[in-house]
């Protein structure tokens, strides 16, 4: 069926009414021509009747021919004006030629299988199948990309055949599709498109999340797009709730026991989650299951294969696996599912850094060699302490006295437990003491990477902290007032608040009821408050409260310094001395007996001490990959991309540009596809790294964005016009692999044809005034 | 001005060429014209034998001397003409603007007849008509009678439509003598009508001479653009755009002139047709020229 239209957004019937309009300017001009003659007295006006008598029919019918001509003409003008357009279904290669843009969604939740094929590969063939019906003179551009979009071609649009291989030559990228950016991206292609008759087609699951996040920008670029262009959505996917696939996918994958160690076995836990639904999409009851591997690099683990249970939508399960790593450094852990309908998410990689012992530097400002219970660091270290040899933790403790620069080189966490500060004063120094020079040393290799706890006692003077720490940047928030609640008096101590911890590791102290005792059997009777500046007072995220007491204290405090960290508490990690004085007790919470959280507390600090200074080698799809150089030599970098593909990556920069002295690291962005990216440094004098270097390099380990596969459910034409508020033109899938684009209306432009039937009409008018001899 | 009819041009060409009556007329004076009464004149035209009653003065005795028989001489008598001038002074000769005016044109002409005719001896009468007798002015010898010409012409109007076949036919029956009559107009009449009044005038035996007078615009129609063309002796009016009706137009004026000139010819009467865009000294040196050189006189 054809329809008539115009281009020009008012009424067509506006356009009509101003094309009548129009008709009636030749017939004005007619009559007020009429109205200008000159009189002529005549005397032979016998003749001129006669002559008349003879001629009048045939001037009658002339000046209606002309006068019809005339209104012809400017009616045909208004309506080219108005750009019309036909509608009409258009059939295969029929109509006029279109300047078509291909909005490509390349979001992972297109590799879900429908039949043979992945939804992505459906729409590819139904592209190249829509390229090859496409009228004579048309072109292809094509935007592809989840959530950046990117015009990817092809350079010459009127070339068919580059359009098809582009199309076919798109990849997947592992991230949740952004269809604003794509439309946006669409509209500036399509303004730049001088033709008249424009098509937008986007090749997509249309999940519905993808709409649903960003309704009213889309809505917005929809509505303007479609004054630009007819829009046809071409669905890879069966739609529908009860179309959804059944996928697994692999939330994370956690060691089990702390660091990773060479040559031990070492054990993971994979947690596995349904986001699908839960039964089979072809007998529709019997829930399906799946199994997982493990990999370290291409090597299979030894452990078996772990066969999943059946999981409801939503459920999670851990599955435990093992593996050994062959020696130190950075090792990919690779997970892979089988047995679901969604490829994109089946791979999850995992750089662990497998490393020998660590040791940790306790400085003791109270160390009692012969009666170790009476050190300050005696609950620490024995919290510390490893309880099974595969744990790599090491702990020693000495003197502050005894506390020497050359120290800190051994050890990758130094704790200062209720050490003094050095004294000013000549000769007035004590065993609590720590040496200048240790301070001087221990602040150099906390910026360039070390941690350092610092934890109170009576040593601990406020002032001197504040004066030696402080000044060398190592004290995260200044010390204020020592704060003593007497027991004696029955004045009230402080618990603390487990909701204010902060640090993501301490997640599930503040989650699991198991360590509900820090707020309710907890008592704080000493400790120092500090001066927390004001919100506003605070730059970035240099420093930051992990944890508070009860009345909003801060108890746990950390502060970035360099590339180092330090965590200052504010109360005693020795709260119950172990003779007497139970009246003079600092706390309970070092007590085992009372405090369950004592021991976690320090295991999970220590290893994101260890953990959170290693280069960030586990990154989700689209974050920046930043790499910290090794070597000061001159080198140029290249990123191999899981596709092997080499990249030349740009200069090292400062980390931090506002910061002074701040590293410079080589950063790679547009990591879109999920997979194990290695940053390869070369010298100049070497050869350009080729892409064969399979496994040098440092690893990092990109996953995908989990939130493309949170809701899996793809909209139906009515979710979409509801969502969307008008009915797009949704193409099945069927019927464009088909060919079959009858369904898809197509517009064509008929300014051109009425500009030269003006012209025929004007040339047509002036012959006819010419010969007749008449003219306004 | 009256004195602007009389103009000298005109005269002394048409003077040169001189008018004389194509055929015989009577005329009161002895002039260049054919007389059909014979007398005793200076041209002796044959003898007869003397009846009584005859004058004795013109018996030839040279004859009887030789014969002894009463001969008389005859001689051919040559006489002066009447001309009568027929002038329209319909509203229809109010075409055209300053020499070209129809009624301008015609009165020159009128004038340049009327010196002509009196010049030689002849008389000449003027009769200013449109759709009855307008004014008539008496026939006349004298010279003084152009000036009275010259006055009435000058104050002469046009007024109401032509007729003019009533008035031929009246003329025809009131002259007596056989004349020289002009008809000077554009003869917007019907030419059947006109016909008829012509024969008359010819059965009476008089010469016929039709001047007929048409601005260049009625025989070519060369307007353009649209106009009203309002009748000057009819109450109609046509809005029309001239260039559109021109080749019609033409060919109705050609075939009336063709039936003006054809019936004309028939009755042997003289046709000039005088267009007012054309000077009258060269219209009129024309008519005369081409009158000397097929009347043969």
């Amino acid at each position: 069926m054809v329809t008539v239209g115009f281009f020009l957004p008012v009424s067509p019937w506006l356009i009509y009414a101003a094309a009548a309009a129009a008709m009636s300017i030749p017939i004005a001009i007619h009559f007020f021509f009429r109205s200008r003659y000159r009189n002529v007295p005549w005397g032979a006006m016998k003749f001129i009747l006669a002559a008349i008598e003879q001629t009048s029919t045939r001037i009658k019918f002339q000046e209606l021919l002309l006068l019809c001509l005339r209104c012809l003409l400017v009616a045909i003008l208004v309506l080219a004006v108005a750009r019309p357009r036909s509608q009409s279904q258009r059939g295969s290669g029929a109509g006029d030629a279109v300047d078509a843009v291909f909005v490509f969604d390349t979001s992972y939740s297109m590799t879900v299988k429908e039949g043979q094929r992945t939804r992505f590969k459906r729409a590819q063939d139904a592209a190249v199948k829509i390229i090859d019906k496409l009228p004579y003179h048309s072109t292809v551009q094509i935007i592809a990309g989840a959530q950046k979009a990117e015009l990817v071609g092809p350079a010459a649009p009127e070339n068919l055949a580059a359009a098809k291989q582009l199309v076919l030559d798109l990849k997947i990228q592992h991230q949740p599709a952004d269809l604003s950016a794509h439309f946006e991206k669409a509209r500036a292609v399509l303004s730049k498109n001088q033709a008249s008759n424009k098509e937008l087609y986007l090749f997509s699951d249309l999940q519905i999340s993808g709409f649903e996040d960003q309704l009213p920008a889309l809505r917005r670029d929809l509505e303007e797009l479609k004054k630009q262009a007819h829009i046809v959505f071409v669905q890879s996917s069966d739609a529908g709730a009860s179309q959804a696939p059944f996928n697994l996918t692999i939330d994370g994958i956690t060691p089990q026991s702390g660091i990773p160690r060479p040559n031990r076995k070492t054990t993971f836990a994979v947690v596995v989650r349904n986001t699908g639904r839960d039964t089979d999409k072809k007998t529709d009851a019997v829930p399906r299951k799946g199994s997982i591997k493990l990999f370290v690099g291409d090597q299979e683990a030894k452990t078996a294969p772990a066969p999943l249970r059946a999981l409801a939508p939503g459920q999670k399960e851990v599955v435990t696996l093992s593996a050994e790593f062959p020696s130190t450094g950075l090792h990919v852990v690779t997970a892979l599912l089988e047995g679901d309908d969604l490829e994109g998410d089946n791979r999850f990689d995992f750089v662990v850094n497998v490393r020998e012992q660590v040791k940790l530097l306790i400085v003791d400002g109270n160390f009692h060699r012969d009666l170790p219970e009476k050190s300050s660091s005696f609950n620490l270290y024995n919290a510390l302490l490893p309880v099974r040899e595969s744990q790599i933790l090491l702990p020693e403790v000495v003197s502050a006295e005894r506390a020497a620069p050359d120290l800190i080189k051994q050890y990758q966490v130094v704790f200062l437990v209720n050490v003094g500060m050095p004294s000013k004063e000549k000769f007035a120094t004590d065993a609590s003491m720590i040496s200048t020079q240790f301070l001087d040393e221990l602040a150099e290799a906390v910026r360039a990477g070390k941690s350092l706890v610092i934890i109170p006692g009576p040593n601990t003077k406020p002032a001197a902290y504040n004066e030696s720490l402080g000044k060398l940047g190592l004290l995260p928030m200044p010390l204020d007032q020592f704060v003593h609640r007497d027991r004696k008096k029955k004045e009230p101590s402080l618990a603390f608040n487990r909701q204010s911890l902060s640090l993501p590791s301490f997640r599930f102290m503040r989650e699991e009821k198991a360590y509900s005792p820090l707020e309710s059997y907890i008592d704080i009777w000493k400790w120092f408050t500090v001066k927390e500046p004001v919100a506003q007072d605070k730059k970035g995220d240099a420093e930051s409260v992990w944890m508070r007491f009860g009345n909003n204290d801060p108890a746990v405090i950390a502060k970035r310094v360099g590339e180092g960290e330090v965590v200052l508490l504010t109360t005693s990690a020795h709260g119950e001395p172990p003779v007497g004085d139970r009246e003079n007790l600092w706390n309970n919470w070092s007590n085992p007996v009372v405090s369950v959280a004592f021991i976690p507390f320090w295991d999970v600090l220590v290893n994101y001490l260890i953990n959170s200074r290693l280069p960030d080698v586990n990154l989700s799809a689209g974050q920046t990959l930043v790499h910290l150089p090794t070597s000061s030599e001159a080198l140029y970098y290249s990123l191999r991309t899981p596709d092997k593909e080499m990249i030349r990556l740009p200069q090292p920069s400062a980390k931090d540009p506002a910061q002074k002295n701040s590293p410079r690291v080589v950063r790679a962005s547009g990591l879109t596809r999920a997979g194990i990216y290695r940053v390869i440094s070369w010298k100049a004098s070497d050869n350009e790294p080729t892409k064969d270097l399979d496994s040098t390099g440092t690893p990092t380990a990109v996953v995908p964005d989990a939130r493309d596969t949170v809701n899996l459910t793809t909209a139906t034409a009515e979710d979409l016009e509801k969502m969307l508020g008008f009915a797009p033109k949704v193409l099945a899938i069927e019927r464009a692999l088909e060919g079959n684009l009858e369904s898809v209306t197509s517009h064509r432009e008929w300014t051109e044809w009425f500009l030269l039937a003006a012209l025929i009409v004007a040339m047509t008018e002036s012959l006819l005034a010419w010969v007749c001899g008449r003219a306004w | 001005m009256a004195n602007n009819y009389l103009q000298p041009d005109v005269i002394a060409r048409a003077e040169a060429l001189g008018l004389k009556a194509r055929s015989i007329v009577e005329g009161l004076r002895v002039g260049d014209h054919k007389s059909p009464y014979r007398g005793f004149s200076v041209e002796f035209v044959q003898h007869r034998e003397y009846v009584p009653g005859d004058d004795i003065r013109h018996i030839d005795w040279k004859s009887y001397g030789r014969s002894e028989r009463y001969t008389i001489k005859q001689y051919e008598q040559e006489t002066n003409f009447t001309a009568h001038i027929l002038l329209d002074a319909s509203n229809s000769m109010l075409y055209g603007t300053g020499e070209t005016n129809k009624l301008e044109f015609a009165k020159v002409l009128t004038v340049a007849l009327s010196f002509l005719v009196v010049h030689q001896r002849d008389m000449v009468g003027l009769n200013i008509f449109d759709d009855g007798w307008r004014q008539r002015l008496p026939v006349s010898g004298q010279m003084g009678h152009i000036q009275t010409i010259l006055y009435t012409l000058e104050d002469l109007q046009p007024r109401s439509k032509t007729s003019i076949a009533p008035l031929l036919h009246d003329l025809a029956n009131q002259t007596r003598r056989r004349g020289l009559v002009f008809l000077i107009s554009d003869c917007f009449d019907d030419v059947d009508k006109l016909m008829d009044g012509v024969q008359h005038l010819r059965f009476k035996g008089h010469e016929v001479v039709v001047f007929h007078v048409m601005h260049p615009d009625e025989i070519e129609l060369p307007l353009d653009g649209l106009v009203k063309f309002i009748g000057l002796e009819e109450l109609a009016f046509r809005l029309t755009r001239p260039q559109l009706i021109r080749p019609a137009y033409q060919r109705v004026v050609q075939k009336y002139l063709k039936d003006l000139q054809d019936g004309l010819e028939r009755n042997r009467c003289d046709y000039a047709l005088l267009n007012t865009g054309r000077p009258l000294r060269e219209s009129l040196t024309e008519y005369l020229a081409r009158r000397l050189k097929m009347g043969g006189w």
